[in-house]
């Protein structure tokens, strides 16, 4: 292919030219605003907001997680959305410090466990704490679907680190929706069993979302 | 002469609008910038190429342009893009002779020198920028750039392998 196959194919590109609407930070906000939106709904119609929350009985810690997994999911959904936007000069760095926050949880699970060790501290408990990473995964999955379909609108730059963060917002904004039903406010669940199904929200994203996003 | 910055976002803006005359404007005023900005780091033969392949993904993404920001950064980040694509798909190759003289005009030395490929390369640890410059823009083997750079065949593999994930992670953030 030569100058003249270029020439031709600017020719060709500008016949095929329609109206194109940007993409712009505002729209993909709104969007992401609607899936918490409605993930919440869906935690408040299938299992009902839990009863201490409901009296406005708020416990310290279910307050800090909240605030810990809204400001990560919202963090890591906001990069997303700006990722799809390439630009030299484009800095991604802000959800760091976010998920560094976030990782205070399980790490003051860890070091209260390790302080009451002799205690055996109840690290697991089989009828509640799978239920809890079945279902802040599954609630994340609309807010995955949506960040997905907004990088392949656009022209991701880092497929990978894109996916990541996809990922991340979808585990923790779904770990926040399906807490507002969770009965359980032991450091060791939050902190271990609301925390992992971002971990593997955030795994899962790297490995399944880059493939459908790379251009 | 190569449009600068200003003329480039209106014509972008009339071309989101549908404006054929001025997109086909548009992709030639980029294609020019692109040759020359791909220049120094891609053998002539695969020059056109490269340039077409970009000019197909900015035609495929103009929505991913944000009309608040300037178009040049744009552009680079999806020639980068589509650099560090290029490199990772590219083998030996027969023909290696760089251009290297394609002058740039004083009026955009600094935005180009900002956005370039030089800046991005930069970034990489020196035998990892090295090996890249050797197999996969001047084109050869693994063994010739081994003897070369005094590094071990699994090494240079390694510092390729190494180095154009980099690269790849760098597209936005060196400037």
């Amino acid at each position: 292919m030569g100058r003249e196959d270029t020439d031709t194919l600017i020719e060709q590109l500008a016949g095929e030219l329609h109206p194109v609407r940007a993409m712009r930070f505002r729209e993909g906000l709104g969007w992401l605003s609607l899936a918490l939106t409605v993930t919440l709904a869906m935690v408040l119609v299938w299992l009902g907001i839990r009863s201490d929350v409901m009296a406005g009985h708020l416990s310290p810690l279910f307050l800090i997680s909240q605030g810990l997994f809204l400001i990560l999911g919202l963090a890591a959904g906001t990069t997303t959305l700006v990722m799809a936007n390439p630009n030299v000069g484009n800095r991604h760095d802000g959800w760091k410090w976010a998920l560094a926050m976030g990782m205070l949880l399980p790490a003051a699970a860890i070091i209260i466990a390790i302080v009451n060790m002799a205690h055996q501290p109840a690290f697991y408990i089989p009828e509640h704490d799978i239920y809890c990473l079945v279902h802040g995964l599954g609630f994340g999955a609309l807010t995955a679907v949506v960040l997905t379909f907004w990088l392949r609108r656009g022209a991701p730059a880092s497929p990978e680190q894109a996916g990541l963060l996809a990922g991340i917002a979808s585990g923790a904004l779904g770990v926040f929706a399906y807490a507002f039903s969770c009965a359980f406010d032991s450091i060791y669940h939050v902190g271990f069993w609301h925390a992992i199904p971002v971990a593997i929200a955030g795994t899962i994203g790297r490995l399944v979302i880059p493939p459908l996003i790379r251009w | 002469m190569i449009a600068d910055e200003a003329s480039l976002s209106r014509l972008m803006a009339l071309s989101r609008k549908g404006d054929k005359q001025a997109y086909s404007v548009l992709l030639k005023e980029c294609s020019h910038w692109l040759r020359r900005y791909f220049a120094r780091r891609v053998p002539p033969h695969q020059l056109d190429d490269l340039v077409q392949e970009t000019l197909m993904s900015l035609h495929r993404k103009l929505a991913s342009h944000d009309p608040s920001r300037p178009f040049l950064p744009w552009l680079a980040a999806i020639a980068r893009y589509r650099w560090v694509d290029h490199l990772r798909s590219i083998y030996r190759a027969e023909e290696t002779a760089l251009d290297h003289e394609i002058p740039i005009d004083s009026d955009e030395e600094q935005v180009a020198a900002r956005l370039s490929l030089d800046r991005l390369f930069a970034s990489l640890p020196p035998a990892q920028a090295r090996v890249i410059e050797l197999v996969k823009i001047e084109g050869h083997s693994i063994a010739e750039a081994a003897k070369s750079c005094g590094q071990s065949e699994p090494l240079v593999k390694v510092n390729i392998h190494r180095g154009l994930k980099k690269l790849a992670a760098l597209i936005e953030k060196a400037e």
